[in-house]
Order: C-alpha cells, then sequence, then structure tokens
C-alpha cells in the first residue's frame, strides 16, 4: 500500500479536467457518460469537449490510472467502458484529501475577509 | 438546399488552423456549407444561412478511430470530413455559447506538440536532401528547380515549426 501511495503522489496536482473525469469513473463509464456526469458534478461550470476528453482518456489509460472495461451498445452504437485501476483510485482518493484540506482554508479564509468587510 | 454547388481551392497551413474554422464558419453564415473537404479546399452547397461552429482537430495517427469519432458524435459534433491526420467537425450554435472541442489548454498543446515533430521531422528530412541536391546541381534547369524545391519546403516546414511552438508557448502562458 505505501508502495502504491508513493507511486499515485507523483501524479499530484492533476489538471481539473483530469481529476472530474477520475472522479466519474468512480463508476465505470463510456466517454459519454463521463462528458454528461462532469456537467452534472460542477454543476454545469465544467464541460468537457471531445477533443480534451479524448486526449486525457489516452493519458490516463498510458498511464495506467485507468482501464478498459468492455463495451455497451449495439452494433452501430458501440462505446467502450473505462474503469479506474488501483492506482487511479488511490491517485482519486489522494487528490480528493488535497483539495478538501485547501478548501477547508479556503472557507476560513472567505469567512475572516467576510468579517473584515 | 437548393444544392447549387462550388469548389473553392484553398491552402490550408497548419499553423493557421483557427483561422480556417472562421472562415468555414463565416461562408455557413453566408448559406455556403461544406459538402466535401477536399486535398486542397472544399466543395461548397448553397442552403440557408446559419450560426455554425466548425473545428479541426488531430486525430489518432492510426488504429482505430471509432472511439474517437464515437465522442464527437455524442457531443453533438457532425464529422464533415478528413484530410490526412486532420478532421473537420461542425455544431450548430444554439444561444450564446459557442460549442468548443478542446476546453483544457493541456490538450490543444498536446494537439501542436504532434504538429510540432511532424512538421520538425519534415524539414529534416528536406534540410537533408539538399547537400544531393546541390551536388547534382550541374546546370540543368531541372535540378536546379528540384533544389530550390527542396529548400523552400525545408524553409516552409522550419517556419511551420516555429509558429507551433509559439503557439504552444502562447497556450501555455495565456491558456485557451
Amino acid at each position: 500500500m505505501a508502495n502504491l501511495d508513493g507511486r499515485a503522489g507523483g501524479f499530484l496536482p492533476l489538471t481539473e479536467p483530469t481529476y472530474l473525469v477520475l472522479a466519474a469513473l468512480a463508476e465505470p463509464r463510456h466517454g459519454y457518460g463521463i462528458m454528461q456526469y462532469v456537467e452534472t458534478l460542477s454543476d454545469g461550470r465544467v464541460k468537457l469537449g471531445p477533443g480534451t476528453l479524448y486526449g486525457a482518456l489516452n493519458n490516463l489509460l498510458r498511464q495506467k490510472l485507468i482501464r478498459r472495461s468492455g463495451e455497451t451498445g449495439t452494433n452501430s452504437e458501440r462505446r467502450k467502458v473505462y474503469a479506474l485501476t488501483p492506482l487511479g483510485e488511490r491517485v482519486l482518493l489522494l487528490e480528493g484529501e488535497r483539495l478538501a484540506t485547501l478548501s477547508k482554508v479556503a472557507i476560513q479564509i472567505s469567512r475572516r475577509l467576510g468579517e473584515v468587510r | 438546399m437548393n444544392g447549387k454547388r462550388k469548389r473553392v481551392f484553398r491552402v490550408m497551413l497548419a499553423w493557421n488552423d483557427r483561422k480556417e474554422e472562421r472562415w468555414l464558419t463565416e461562408q455557413a453564415k453566408a448559406g455556403w456549407h461544406v459538402e466535401r473537404m477536399g486535398l486542397i479546399g472544399y466543395t461548397l452547397v448553397q442552403g440557408p444561412p446559419a450560426d455554425m461552429a466548425y473545428r479541426l482537430d488531430v486525430g489518432p495517427a492510426h488504429g482505430d478511430r471509432t472511439e474517437y469519432l464515437g465522442l464527437f458524435r455524442d457531443a453533438g459534433w457532425e464529422h464533415v470530413g478528413r484530410r490526412g491526420i486532420w478532421h473537420l467537425f461542425r455544431k450548430p450554435v444554439l444561444g450564446r455559447e459557442v460549442p468548443e472541442i478542446h476546453t483544457d489548454p493541456q490538450s490543444r498543446i498536446s494537439m501542436y506538440r504532434r504538429l510540432l515533430g511532424v512538421s520538425t521531422l519534415m524539414m529534416l528530412a528536406m534540410v537533408l536532401q539538399i547537400p544531393g541536391g546541390l551536388s547534382r546541381a550541374d546546370g540543368s534547369t531541372a535540378r536546379w528547380m528540384m533544389l530550390w524545391l527542396q529548400i523552400l519546403l525545408a524553409g516552409t516546414f522550419a517556419y511551420g515549426s516555429v509558429r507551433m511552438l509559439l503557439a504552444v508557448n502562447r497556450l501555455r502562458k495565456h491558456g485557451i
């Protein structure tokens, strides 16, 4: 586990689209599912263009943070399904901890600035 | 569509991809829509004017393109055509938001890096031809023309490489 954590730490910090793609893959999804879920997760603020998503998926596959996990749909509209690898799951959790710490700071700072005003 | 067609001869240089997209969008506003993407130009067909976003992307170099094209289709982009590694897509603009295929500077940076690689390789291939061309330039016009063509192409690819480097730097500094 320590070894996995060490390797996972090397991927941090993630870019926002990369983090959201990994977060969407907490459950296996196909590309279109990821696009829709990321938009929902971020309240419509982050839209993933198909060019960006294709590049992100290829990078994550190469880094072995995600893997292909079968296909869905019929012949004409077949879609590949992606899932997290154990390493990808560690990266997602570690980045989550880092962001949670940062957002605690952000909330405190905003409150303090609010008092000053 | 009333089906009136015209063929437009147009050379697209890789570093002018955004300019090409704007030109295609203007054509659509004037009622001319891409029917076919040719090697050096387009066949346009006349129809009702439309607010259309055209986007060029560098697709996968080899292997299966189904997944790549499937993502664009799912996101509502129509695949209009292909020219080598370039793919042309379009999507109607509804409302104020212009749709984009790259929503993150990193993916545009990777695209220009790939183009930079291709351009640099082509430049080297051309430069390496020049000494041979010089030694064979025995005064016949054809040999000299070949040599000048090689130098011209080497220069074009060198210029292209510099433009790609600048594009990468600009994206790094200022984002998309």
